[in-house]
C-alpha cells in the first residue's frame, strides 16, 4: 500500500515510533478512523504482519481495548477515546518485552523518589468514576508526592484533577487499564518529560541539533 | 497555462517566472523513518549506498509527489571524506560530525585529498543522482547539494574556534573560506556532471551566531561568485531568523534562499524585494512533527498568500514526520488554488 492509500485507508495517525526494538528495528504506527484502530508500518520484512498482530494483541491486553477480527485491528468503545493515554499504551506495547503479562490485582508502584508505595482506587462517587491516590511507607510529607501522582495523571492521561489525592478521566468512565499503565509516568514526571523531550529531538535538524547554535 | 513538467515548473519557479502551479520542492531532505522502511533503505546506510540512497529519495515523488527529488538528505558527506571524525548514529537519527574534535586548526592546515571526489560518502551522492537521472528520467529535477564553506569551517575547525578567529584574524578567516570554497565547488561540479539539475548551498550564517554585518563582509561576496561560476540555479540555505541578512542574500545574483519559519512568509519577501526567490517554510519541529494536516495547510496557504515561489519545509524535515502531514503540503496547495479560482 503506498502513503495515500494507508492515509485513506487507516486514518490519521495518531503514534509513531521509529524503531521497534523486538522486530527489526522497524517504524510502527498507530492509525484511528471511525473508533477503529489500526497498527501499520510500511517494512515488507518477513514476519511483520506477525508481529504487527503481537502489537495489537498487547494494546488488547494492557489496555482493555477490543480485538477485531481482522488483521491490526482493534477498536475503542464509543465516546472513549482518550489520546495521550492511548498514545502510552501504544509506544509501551511496541518496545515491552513480547513476553511479558498484564499485572493483576491492586494497582500499586513504588515512588522512585522515596520510600513511598502508591495505591490507587476506583470507584463510582455521583456518577463519576473517581480514582484516589493514597501511600504508604515513610516521608515527611507523603500529600506533596501524592499530589505530584495526580498531576501526573493529568499531564499524561487527559484526566481531570478531582481532589489534591484524586482525579478522573473526561469520559468518566472506569479505565483502569490505563491508570496501571501511566502510573509509572505519572509519579516521575521530570524524568518523562526529560525522556520526551529527547525523543522528540531525534531527527530533527535544527541549528540546536547540528551544533550550530548559542542555545 | 499549459501543463508543466516538475522540471519545467521548478526551474521556472526558481527564475521568478510564472509557473502552472506552485511547486512544493524540499531542497534539503524529505527522508523519513516510514520511507526507509517502505523501501527498506534505512539511516545511516541510505547515506552510505548510492542504491538505498537512490530508493529512499525517489520516494519524493513516488509517494508524496512532489516536483523535485533531494538526494543529499544530510549535511556530513564532504566533511566525511576530508576526515572529519563522524559519528553515523542509527535509523532515528541524522549522521553528525564530532565538531568537539577538530581536524584543523587554522587556513594552512586546508588540505582537499586528491581522490575526494572518489571517496565512497561523496560517490555515493553523485552515484545515487545518475541512478536517479536514469530511473526518473529529464521531466524530474534533480536537486544536489554542497556545503558551503562556513558550514564547512564549522566542521573542520569546530564552531567556537572558528567564530572567535572571524574576531582575531578576519584575514586568515576568509584565507580559510576561500580554500574551503574549492570543496563546495569540487562537489557541486561532480553532481552537475551527474545531472544534477540545481544545488543547495547550505552555508550556516545563522542569526543565532552572528550578525547581517558578518555575511556581508564574509559570504556575500563568496555567494556573488558562486552565482556567477555555478551553471545550475543555486538555492542558498540558512537555518534561523535570517531577514536581517535577506537584502544583502538577495544581492548576490542566486536564484533562491530556503528560509527557516523563524521568519515570517511576508516579512521575507519584503526583505528580498523580488530581486531572489524563495523556498520554504513550514516549520518542521512543530507543525509537520506534532500538529496535524489542517495546520499544515494553513502554513502553505501563509506562504502562498505571501508569494513565496516554492513551497517547502523550512529545513531537512524530522525523521519521524508523519506521512499525512506531507501529502498535506501538496493538498495545500491543490485547496489553495481551487479557492483562488473561486474568489476570481
Amino acid at each position: 500500500m503506498n502513503v495515500s492509500e494507508v492515509s485513506k485507508k487507516f486514518g490519521k495517525c495518531l503514534e509513531l515510533v521509529s524503531m521497534d526494538p523486538n522486530f527489526h528495528n522497524i517504524s510502527v504506527g498507530l492509525f484511528l478512523k471511525n473508533d477503529i484502530l489500526t497498527i501499520w508500518s510500511y517494512s515488507k520484512k518477513e514476519g511483520v504482519n506477525k508481529r504487527l498482530n503481537i502489537i495489537r494483541d498487547k494494546m488488547v491486553e494492557f489496555g482493555g481495548l477490543n480485538r477485531l477480527n481482522e488483521e491490526f485491528k482493534l477498536s475503542i468503545p464509543k465516546g472513549s477515546l482518550i489520546p495521550r493515554p492511548l498514545k502510552f499504551l501504544f509506544v509501551k506495547s511496541v518496545e515491552m518485552d513480547p513476553s511479558l503479562k498484564p499485572e493483576t490485582g491492586d494497582v500499586s508502584s513504588k515512588d522512585n523518589k522515596s520510600k513511598l508505595l502508591f495505591h490507587i482506587s476506583g470507584s463510582l462517587e455521583n456518577d463519576k468514576y473517581i480514582y484516589r491516590v493514597s501511600a504508604t511507607g515513610e516521608h515527611d510529607k507523603p500529600n506533596l508526592r501524592i499530589r505530584a501522582v495526580v498531576g501526573g495523571f493529568v499531564k499524561y492521561g487527559d484526566c481531570i484533577k478531582n481532589d489534591i489525592d484524586s482525579f478522573y478521566f473526561p469520559d468518566e468512565k472506569p479505565h483502569d487499564e490505563y491508570v496501571r499503565v501511566l502510573l509509572p509516568y505519572a509519579r516521575n514526571v521530570s524524568a518523562v518529560e526529560n525522556m520526551l523531550n529527547a525523543s522528540e529531538q531525534a531527527g530533527q535538524m535544527t541549528t540546536q541539533s547540528l551544533g550550530f547554535s548559542q542555545s | 497555462m499549459n501543463k508543466m513538467t516538475k522540471k519545467q515548473r521548478v526551474l521556472a519557479a526558481l527564475n521568478r517566472q510564472p509557473v502552472d502551479r506552485p511547486p512544493v520542492a524540499n531542497p534539503t531532505s524529505v527522508a523519513t523513518v516510514e520511507m526507509m522502511d517502505l523501501v527498506d533503505a534505512p539511516f545511516p546506510e541510505a547515506c552510505r549506498s548510492a542504491e538505498l540512497n537512490a530508493r529512499l529519495a525517489g520516494t519524493e515523488i513516488t509517494e508524496f509527489d512532489f516536483d523535485a527529488i533531494a538526494p543529499y538528505f544530510s549535511i556530513i558527506q564532504e566533511s566525511s571524506a576530508i576526515g572529519c571524525e563522524m559519528q553515523w548514529e542509527q535509523k532515528d537519527n541524522w549522521p553528525t560530525v564530532r565538531m568537539s574534535n577538530p581536524i584543523w586548526k587554522n587556513a594552512s592546515d586546508v588540505k582537499i585529498p586528491s581522490n575526494f571526489l572518489d571517496h565512497p560518502d561523496v560517490k555515493v551522492i553523485t552515484d545515487s543522482i545518475r541512478i536517479l537521472r536514469n530511473e526518473f528520467g529529464n521531466d524530474v529535477p534533480i536537486i544536489g547539494k554542497t556545503m558551503g564553506p562556513w558550514t564547512l569551517a564549522y566542521h573542520v575547525f569546530g564552531v567556537e574556534a572558528f567564530l572567535l578567529g572571524t574576531i582575531d584574524n578576519p584575514e586568515e578567516t576568509m584565507d580559510s573560506l576561500n580554500k574551503l570554497l574549492e570543496i563546495t565547488y569540487l562537489f557541486g561540479e561532480a553532481q552537475i556532471d551527474a545531472g544534477a539539475d540545481v544545488l543547495t548551498v547550505p552555508d550556516h550564517a545563522t542569526g543565532d551566531l552572528v550578525s547581517a554585518q558578518y555575511y556581508q563582509n564574509f559570504l556575500q561576496d563568496i555567494h556573488t561568485e558562486m552565482a556567477e561560476k555555478f551553471s545550475v540555479p543555486i538555492i542558498l540555505h540558512i537555518c534561523g531568523r535570517t531577514v536581517d541578512r535577506m537584502p544583502f542574500i538577495a544581492d548576490t545574483g542566486l536564484n533562491a534562499f530556503h528560509f527557516d519559519s523563524k521568519n515570517s512568509p511576508q516579512e521575507a519577501m519584503d526583505a528580498v524585494n523580488n530581486k531572489i526567490a524563495l523556498v520554504g517554510n513550514i516549520n518542521n519541529p512543530e507543525t509537520l512533527y506534532s500538529k496535524d494536516v489542517d495546520d499544515v495547510k494553513k502554513e502553505v496557504f501563509d506562504c502562498l498568500n505571501a508569494g513565496v515561489q516554492i513551497i517547502a519545509p523550512e529545513c531537512a524535515i524530522p525523521l519521524k514526520t508523519k506521512s499525512e502531514n506531507l501529502i498535506a503540503i501538496t493538498e495545500g496547495i491543490t485547496d489553495w488554488l481551487a479557492e483562488n479560482e473561486k474568489k476570481n
